[in-house]
């Protein structure tokens, strides 16, 4: 069949079309240290998986010059293959070609495939590597960023959406993994920001480099836009094989089960937690003491550090950990901690994956900055993500609950459906210091030695209230427990709760307060 | 009961490890009197036991203080002070200074197009001060009360970040 020369016609065509933008533009996509969007696919993918679709399309833009320009498949390939197993779609854009610019028929390819995706209920992936809109196509390129943008927004809540971006993202191009829900970088070569260094320039003449402005450490530890950072793109690939692995293909569908598996015994759980409520440790041991395989996929590592969220497995199943950090800022809650939290909360929520909160944080930071940043819209995000969802939760109260802290952590009052305390726990409305302060201040002001009844009456305090038993005294804690059990009460609770019904009032939408 | 022994110097120099259910202790105290029992072998192994319980010893130490040199933050919060790790947005928070009314700010990156008034002109509030070109409109900045200009810091024509004060009041 080899002589047909119809085939041989295609092949020639198919050939012109992986050559991409030609041997040059592949050079120099190279020598940035950059991948070509075929190799990015073939890496990401399982073997000899991956289908494209619209190889041929042309662009019909004659303005400019452009009906003497030939860009294969328009400066985007697009198609189906999968990840472990998983069925995916993916997109990628093909710096090479035209400098990847999003022109009206490069928006339609990826448009088909994001139609694609929603209606086969499968995860999405799209990798960016673009420069942005294709101006001689004008207001056409405009349209089709709109149309990816609103299909980002149907889709959101129903299939994983997964942006990687792997080269320059600027301008309105940045809206769409700003919708999606996960965001990967790398270093040195993810690039995004609304308006670049040479217009901050002109209108500003203040100097930046297009890496500190908006570089993939950037986002990744400043703005909070990226969720997962990696060195280089094949650590980038690596990282987003083990997130599809771990979740579901939609909303309709449980995520994939793994073969249970004993965390490693490495560690000692009641060795990780000191016993002084003010020493610091790494909350990340505590949820590797428990995970199957001591695994943990940790989500915005770099940013807002004092909460930790990410995925793991308990049991083979994928749950989703939110956990205060007291290595960092003692743990506390802030502007951008609580926004981190409640989005992945209502990640979890929307993709029936299980939350375990690991709660240990002394309140809420102060501060004017905090107050004027907005440290109560922000917090209440955390507060409405916790009370929406009606996936099983399970709050384990390590040490400190505090407050308004402990009412915003996964609390019974926030509809947990198993909240368990160590034996150290402090439940309490605030910390026996403060207390002391207020309650005894007239037997403290009025003592001979007030520094010395002080001392007596935060003992007094702590001894009376800075304990699991007030709260598991009026249930509000399920049960008190060696630290030691932790993984068995939290497997056991996931498991009575697989079968959990919980209904919330029909609405349009609710109104987080974003 | 040597094992047991190895255990509990460990404990001590981490840190207080939490007590163990009664049932564990009896199975213990059953091998322990087996154990003693066999007093020969048991004389031998425990000498080989002292001397890796020495070595632990010598490993804890090390780990002590190796703990006491990692050097922690200190956050003080309302609950007390807390050993910990500031952030990056954490330490660089400025402190606040409260907005003076008399400092006409740019509130946008812009350029300055003009001035309408010159430094000593009196003006009343509501008055015209300048003209203010940013994100491609020109806008017109008004006195915020009655007073006199004090002075003048970007010349017209000039690009400005935001929250630059470009004129005095007085």
């Amino acid at each position: 069949m080899s002589d047909d020369k119809k085939i041989l016609d295609l092949r020639q065509r198919m050939l012109r079309v992986f050559g991409g933008g030609g041997d040059k533009a592949v050079e120099k996509q190279k020598a940035m240290g950059k991948l070509t969007a075929r190799e990015r696919i073939v890496a990401l993918l399982d073997k000899d998986t991956f289908h494209e679709y619209d190889m041929f399309v042309k662009h019909d833009s004659t303005d400019f010059g452009m009906q003497n320009k030939e860009l294969p498949g328009d400066g985007v390939i697009i198609g189906t293959g999968s990840i472990s197993g998983t069925t995916v779609a993916i997109f990628a854009q093909d710096f090479t070609v035209a400098g990847g610019s999003l022109g009206y028929m490069h928006a339609k390819k990826i448009t088909k495939i994001m139609d694609y995706a929603l209606n086969m209920r499968i995860p999405l992936i799209g990798i960016n590597d673009s420069g942005g809109a294709r101006i001689q196509e004008g207001v056409n390129a405009l349209a089709g960023y709109g149309e990816i943008f609103f299909r980002n927004t149907l889709s959101s809540g129903v299939i994983p959406q997964i942006s990687v971006i792997l080269g320059p993202c600027a301008g309105g191009a940045v809206y769409s993994p700003a919708l999606t829900d996960f965001v990967f970088v790398v270093d040195k070569i993810s690039k995004m920001f609304i308006t670049g260094p040479e217009v901050i320039k002109t209108v500003l003449g203040e100097e930046i480099t297009a890496e500190e402005l908006g570089g993939a450490r950037v986002h990744a530890e400043t703005t909070g836009n990226a969720h997962f950072f990696a060195e280089s793109e094949t650590e980038c690939f690596d990282q987003i094989r083990k997130l599809v692995s771990l979740l579901p293909a939609s909303n309709e569908k449980p995520a994939p089960v793994a073969k249970p598996a004993n965390p490693q015994k490495k560690t000692n759980i009641t060795k990780i937690v000191p016993i002084d409520p003010t020493e610091p440790y790494d909350v990340r041991d505590v949820v590797k003491s428990i995970a199957d395989n001591s695994e943990f996929l940790e989500v915005m590592e770099l940013f807002a550090a004092n909460i930790v969220v990410g995925f793991g497995r308990i049991d083979g199943r994928t749950v989703g950990f939110v956990c205060n950090q007291p290595l960092v800022l003692a743990g506390v809650l802030d502007c951008d901690s609580s926004d981190k939290a409640a989005r992945f909360i209502r990640f979890c929520d929307s993709f029936n994956i299980p939350i375990v909160t690991l709660e240990d944080l002394p309140g809420y930071l102060p501060g004017i900055d905090q107050e004027h940043a907005g440290v109560i819209r922000h917090g209440a995000k955390m507060l409405y993500a916790y009370s929406e969802s009606t996936v099983p939760k399970v709050t384990i109260i390590l040490r400190k609950a505090y407050g308004g802290g402990y009412i915003a952590m996964g609390s019974r009052h926030l509809r947990s459906d198993f909240v368990f305390a160590w034996p150290h726990a402090e439940i309490a409305v605030m910390g026996a210091e403060g207390a002391a302060n207020i309650i005894f201040k007239k037997e403290i002001t009025e003592a001979e030695n007030p520094a010395e009844m002080r001392k007596i009456k935060i003992a007094e305090y702590r001894e009376k209230f800075a304990n699991p038993y007030v709260a598991a005294a009026k249930g509000y804690v399920d049960a008190v427990i060696d630290p030691e059990e932790t993984r068995e009460f939290i497997t056991h609770a996931l498991k009575v709760s697989e079968t959990k019904h919980a209904g919330r009032p029909n609405k349009k939408h609710g109104l987080p307060p974003f | 009961m040597v094992k047991e022994d190895n255990k509990d110097t460990k404990g001590k120099t981490e840190s207080k490890s939490i007590p163990k259910s009664s049932a564990i202790a009896a199975k213990a105290d059953n091998k322990n009197t087996k154990t003693v029992a066999k007093d020969a072998k048991a004389a031998a192994k425990s000498a080989k036991t002292a001397k890796r319980n020495a070595k632990a010893a010598e490993k804890n130490a090390k780990f002590a203080a190796s703990e006491t040199k990692k050097k922690y933050d200190r956050l003080e919060l309302p609950g007390g002070e807390y050993k910990t790790n500031l952030n990056k947005m954490y330490r660089g928070r400025q402190k606040w200074i409260p907005e003076n009314p008399k400092h006409i700010l740019s509130f946008m990156p812009g350029t300055v197009i003009e001035y309408s008034v010159s430094v000593g002109d009196e003006v009343r509030a509501g008055d015209t001060l300048l003209f203010f070109k940013a994100m491609k409109m020109n806008n017109r900045m008004l006195a915020p009360l009655d007073g006199r200009v004090k002075a003048i810091n970007i010349a017209a024509g000039d690009n400005v970040a935001k929250n630059v004060v470009l004129m005095e009041l007085e």
